[in-house]
């Protein structure tokens, strides 16, 4: 046992050390957490919805109230993501979030600022663009250590 | 590739001689990239120049969509990050455990 004591003591030293210090220079990311990832995917059913809803469609009319209105309500959403990240005391995550807010925020810009409907066009390209900024995001969250989904 | 020609003919203003030669080295850059998320924004960057020039999409919507890429790369980088850490973190807590949990207590020679 003595030898098994003497074996083991600066072993396990060298394998928690570089972990140690990893550690301490931050190369981790924060946990998994299943109210991040919630908001996530919250988020993405919320801005997708935002741009299909406003596009252009037979019987369609632009609503400027309803846009601001749904701009104020995402905002909102946004903000309490992002004091929720904040929280959890993880840049990447803040990072994460801020990708998205920032598309949603030009978003609103551009209908509040053109006054009218999205084109079809440009709205199957956007949301080319935006489902995947937020597949990607939540595909971050999942990779995280301690997911028990995956 | 055609696609690629096309755009760079669609661009009419001579002035800009030096700007699309760098615009056609780079999206048949982005044509041959490995990477699918690279490649992607080649396509769609392409795409949406015809697009603008066929009038199809004005210029705040090619700058938003511009915009959205750019954020969406911002994000693709920083998932990869986010990935890379878990999983040096994932093989470094394996390591320790099935060391301590597994292996801790047999003798050694």
């Amino acid at each position: 046992m003595q030898r098994l004591d003497t074996f083991f003591k600066p072993s396990i030293l060298v394998l928690l050390c570089p972990l140690l210090l990893l550690n301490g220079c931050a190369l981790f990311v924060s946990h998994y957490d299943a109210g991040a990832y919630q908001n996530f995917t919250n988020l993405k059913a919320f801005h997708l919805k935002f741009l299909e809803d406003n596009t252009v469609a037979p019987g369609k009319k632009f609503d400027e109230s309803k846009v601001k209105a749904t701009c104020d309500a995402g905002d909102l959403k946004f903000r309490e993501a992002t004091e929720y990240a904040a929280g959890k005391h993880d840049e990447s995550r803040l990072h994460a979030i801020r990708y998205l807010d920032n598309v949603f925020k030009n978003n609103c810009e551009i209908a509040i600022t053109e006054n009218k409907l999205f084109s079809v066009v440009f709205a199957k390209e956007e949301i080319d663009n935006v489902k995947p900024n937020y597949d990607l995001a939540i595909r971050g969250e999942s990779s995280r250590v301690g997911n028990q989904t995956k | 590739m055609s696609d690629i020609d096309d755009v760079i003919d669609s661009i009419k203003d001579e002035a800009v001689v030096l700007i699309k030669e760098q615009l056609k080295d780079l999206l048949l850059s982005a044509a041959e990239e490995t990477d699918a998320v690279i490649r992607q924004t080649g396509e769609k960057i392409t795409y949406w120049l015809l697009l603008r020039a066929r009038g199809e999409l004005n210029d705040s919507e090619l700058e938003a969509l511009l915009y959205a890429r750019d954020q969406l790369l911002r994000q693709y980088k920083n998932t990869l990050q986010i990935e890379a850490s878990a999983r040096v973190e994932k093989i470094a807590i394996a390591l320790v455990n099935i060391v301590l949990d597994k292996l801790l207590g047999l003798v050694f020679h």
